[in-house]
């Protein structure tokens, strides 16, 4: 039961006792003033009310209270007091009434559902980029939902809203609530059992067993590490991988980004065991039988962690990486409230400038700017970063789409059907390193990090570095409250100097934020990454980016 | 009871506590919630958009102060001096003794407390005008259903006053309450129909969408019509616990020892 239920309750009980007790002194004794104590629950549950709202199963309690306020009006001893016993038996049933039943408290999820598909359907900006079919989509997800409020399972009604939000292929379509333990539940509900290691894609195509489980059925095979896999249960890992409920979770607005981390959802298919095809030192096809071990998902997000390399820093936090290399860890596009609330970076700008300063004096000369696992933030603090590092000059940054107030909405131009530019943004460039710059970024390197990545593409003093490309999800974000938790989608229009879609890839699947390097994944990165526990990403960037 | 209605209307013509709410809650509302708009934006928003986004709750604060301030007054004053005694002595029935003052109570408290609710939105238009964000006819609506919680709080308050028999504890509580409802996002969080305040914050919420552009300038689309739900809502709930509470306030007065 919530607290506020609990409280009504207690409030039914204990002001039924009270009000019994009451009802036994004579009247001489206290005077009619007293009589205002038979009010005092029903206020008291009308702000609880008030607070939580209505429920059916509530209502013993809610008539008990009712009951009680009969002893205002009739002065008749015997009328209280058979009130009060009345609302105390009304209390007490509806203690089992709330605690047994299923729907107590139930949210619709099907409601839940069709107020978020409406009000997507209304505001969301690349329905004709992403060629999104609203019908079938409504069609295929409504049966998960109708079966999660059926059963009132918040965990199913998560994994239908994650596995919904994927379809979009855009970063910036996603559920989100409170209740992280629920978020976690649905986690661990579709990402199968842990066999013991985890599959990642090498550069070459092989797939690759990583983090292995030590002192395992695995490491006495041989299996370590590196070691290829060339099947699951006798099929093909990425086919295995497509019919995990996990996977289908996951939302890639890139093609290539996905393609990356496929294989590592096939690692948690199976049942009581798998038969893992392997090749031996000797290159020779080996079969295996794993026995389940646990749930798949705490390996599957150390996995990822280890690759994403999200090094777990302060935010805007510099590190001196060695006597050349100076490393500013950027986690979000958000600097301090007043920023953000001025759109006004002139404080970072110049906090920014002195540590500039002092390591140039310090002679660094190589400078990384990490934006892995950059959340996104505010273009304004793009634009206050780009201008820092960009060669002197102008330079273009995006587009505002036209927005029509009297029509409220983005205007289209009626022979294309194309999106009409508004306002553009350009910069001025300083370039206060003077020396070269590398840029880091991973597929959780999303929102105003996919724009500050996109923005200081191709300029002559900067590298930009990753396994993968940044997320590709680059438009302004809305949101629908809805009773389980929130709903998030693209509805802030940026176009480029095209007038095409500012980064957000089409059904294309190409985000057209490419990167300069690709780190190749290779036996090295993996040994370096699993074994060794390195940043390999870091390293490479050392001794490659200059 | 017509006497007595009148003699009220005398009464509060000349009551200097209301007088001087009354130049308070003007003042309040042109400096508390005009002010900051004046001040604060660059460019002035027209009416419409000045209810959906910033006219909000912060326009029924003062006005309900005002609001429980003339209802104690009315209702309550006359305990002081036992005046009602008197009318009951004078062959008055006890009902026209608690209708006589909860009548000028509704008209003088719920009506004073709706235009001087209206009073911020009216300047607005005279210096900005409507404009095109809401259709007026949609806001019209929730101003005249705006009306039904006020004049239940005046319900409400009138029950209270007739309890405690002291308009100045109705006005410490009324007090309290003013505070109470300043921070009310904070303390109850909520809109529905289940208190008179919540009611007026239901009514006074606009559903808006928003977008934006890099430079952080706002776009905003705003759903103004109010559901079937949320207007025989308040239309029951308000008449609901505006005659309870009157009933309530009646028995208490009926069977009360007026020594």
């Amino acid at each position: 039961m919530i607290l506020y239920d609990k409280i009504i309750i207690g409030i039914t009980l204990g002001g039924a006792l009270l009000l019994l007790l009451l009802a036994g002194v004579a009247k001489k004794w206290i005077s009619n003033k007293w009589r205002m104590a038979y009010l005092v629950p029903t206020v008291a549950a009308m702000f609880v009310l008030a607070k939580e709202g209505f429920e059916i199963f509530m209502l013993g309690a809610y008539m008990g209270i009712l009951l009680m306020l009969i002893g205002f009006l009739k002065e008749d001893a015997k009328v209280r007091q058979n009130c009060c016993i009345s609302a105390l038996i009304l209390g007490l049933i509806t203690i089992p009434v709330c605690m047994w039943s299923p729907k107590y408290r139930s949210v619709d999820y099907v409601q839940d559902f069709q107020d978020g598909i409406a009000s997507m359907q209304e505001h969301y900006l690349l329905t004709e980029h992403k060629g999104i079919d609203w019908e079938s989509l409504y069609e295929e997800y409504l049966p998960l939902f109708q079966e999660a409020n059926r059963k009132q399972d918040a965990v199913a009604n998560v994994i239908a809203w994650y596995r919904f939000a994927a379809e979009f292929r855009d970063g910036h379509v996603y559920f989100s609530m409170d209740d992280e333990e629920t978020m976690e539940m649905a986690w661990e509900r579709v990402c199968g059992n842990d066999y013991g290691l985890s599959l990642m894609p090498l550069q070459s195509g092989q797939v690759v067993a990583v983090n292995v489980e030590p002192d395992s059925t695995l490491s006495q095979a041989g299996i370590q590490n590196g070691t290829v896999i060339t099947a699951w249960d006798g099929r093909q890992i990425t086919e295995v991988a497509t019919e995990s409920v996990a996977y289908q979770m996951h939302s890639y607005a890139d093609q290539d980004n996905e393609a990356f981390w496929l294989p590592i959802f096939a690692a948690g298919v199976g049942g009581e065991s798998v038969r893992i095809t392997y090749l031996d030192d000797a290159g020779k096809e080996c079969q295996l039988d794993l026995p389940k071990l646990g749930n798949y998902y705490e390996r599957l997000k150390n996995t990822m962690e280890i690759v994403n390399q999200g090094v777990e820093t302060g935010h805007m936090m510099w590190e001196e990486i060695d006597e050349q290399t100076v490393c500013l860890r950027i986690k979000m596009m958000a600097f301090d409230k007043k920023s953000s609330q001025s759109s006004d970076y002139s404080g970072m700008q110049e906090e920014i400038r002195a540590k500039v300063q002092e390591y140039k004096e310090a002679g660094k000369t190589n400078l990384i700017l990490d934006l892995r696992d950059n959340c996104g933030g505010d273009g304004q603090m793009v634009m206050a970063l780009a201008s820092l590092f960009a060669p002197p000059g102008e330079h273009y940054y995006c587009t505002d789409g036209l927005w029509d107030d009297l029509a409220a909405n983005y205007v289209k131009d009626e022979k294309t059907g194309r999106f009409v530019p508004g306002k553009e943004h350009y910069f001025q460039g300083e370039n206060i390193w003077g020396d070269h710059i590398a840029i880091l970024v991973n597929s959780n390197s999303i929102s105003a990090a996919d724009h500050l990545t996109k923005i200081m593409q191709g300029m002559s003093n900067v590298t930009i570095l990753g396994f993968t490309e940044a997320n590709g999800s680059a438009q302004g974000i809305g949101e629908v409250m809805l009773e389980s938790g929130t709903f998030r989608f693209s509805n802030a229009l940026l176009l480029d100097k095209n007038g095409d879609i500012f980064i957000d890839s089409d059904t294309n699947r190409e985000s057209g934020n490419d990167i300069d390097v690709r780190v190749p994944f290779d036996e090295e990165a993996v040994h370096a990454l699993f074994d060794r526990g390195e940043d390999y990403i870091l390293q490479y960037t050392m001794e490659h980016a200059w | 009871m017509g006497n007595i209605i009148k003699s009220q209307f005398f009464q509060i013509v000349r009551d200097k506590v209301i007088r001087w709410m009354l130049v308070i809650t003007i003042s309040m509302q042109i400096l508390i919630i005009l002010l900051p708009d004046w001040l604060e934006t660059e460019e002035p928003t027209t009416t419409s958009e000045f209810f959906a986004v910033d006219g909000g709750m912060g326009v029924f604060m003062f006005p309900l102060f005002f609001l429980i301030v003339v209802t104690a007054e009315i209702c309550g004053v006359d305990f002081l001096d036992k005046t009602h005694n008197y009318e009951l002595m004078g062959g008055h029935r006890r009902k026209e003794v608690f209708l006589g003052r909860v009548i000028p109570a509704l008209v003088i408290g719920g009506g004073g407390a709706f235009l001087l609710m209206l009073l911020p939105y009216g300047i607005h238009v005279v210096l900005y005008g409507w404009g095109t964000k809401i259709a007026f006819g949609q806001v019209v609506l929730r101003w005249i259903l705006m009306l039904l919680p006020l004049l239940r709080l005046v319900c409400e308050f009138s029950l209270l006053t007739f309890l405690l028999k002291n308009p100045y504890v109705i006005m410490g509580l009324g007090y309290m309450f003013f505070i109470l409802t300043t921070y009310i996002s904070e303390v109850i969080d909520s809109f529905n129909v289940f208190l008179g305040i919540t009611n007026l914050s239901l009514l006074t919420m606009v559903s808006k969408w928003m977008t934006f552009g890099l430079d952080a300038k706002m776009n905003y689309i705003f759903e103004a019509s109010l559901s079937a739900e949320i207007v025989w809502g308040t239309i029951i709930a308000s008449v609901g616990f505006g005659v309870a509470a009157l009933y309530l306030g009646y028995v208490f007065f009926k069977h009360d020892d007026m020594n």
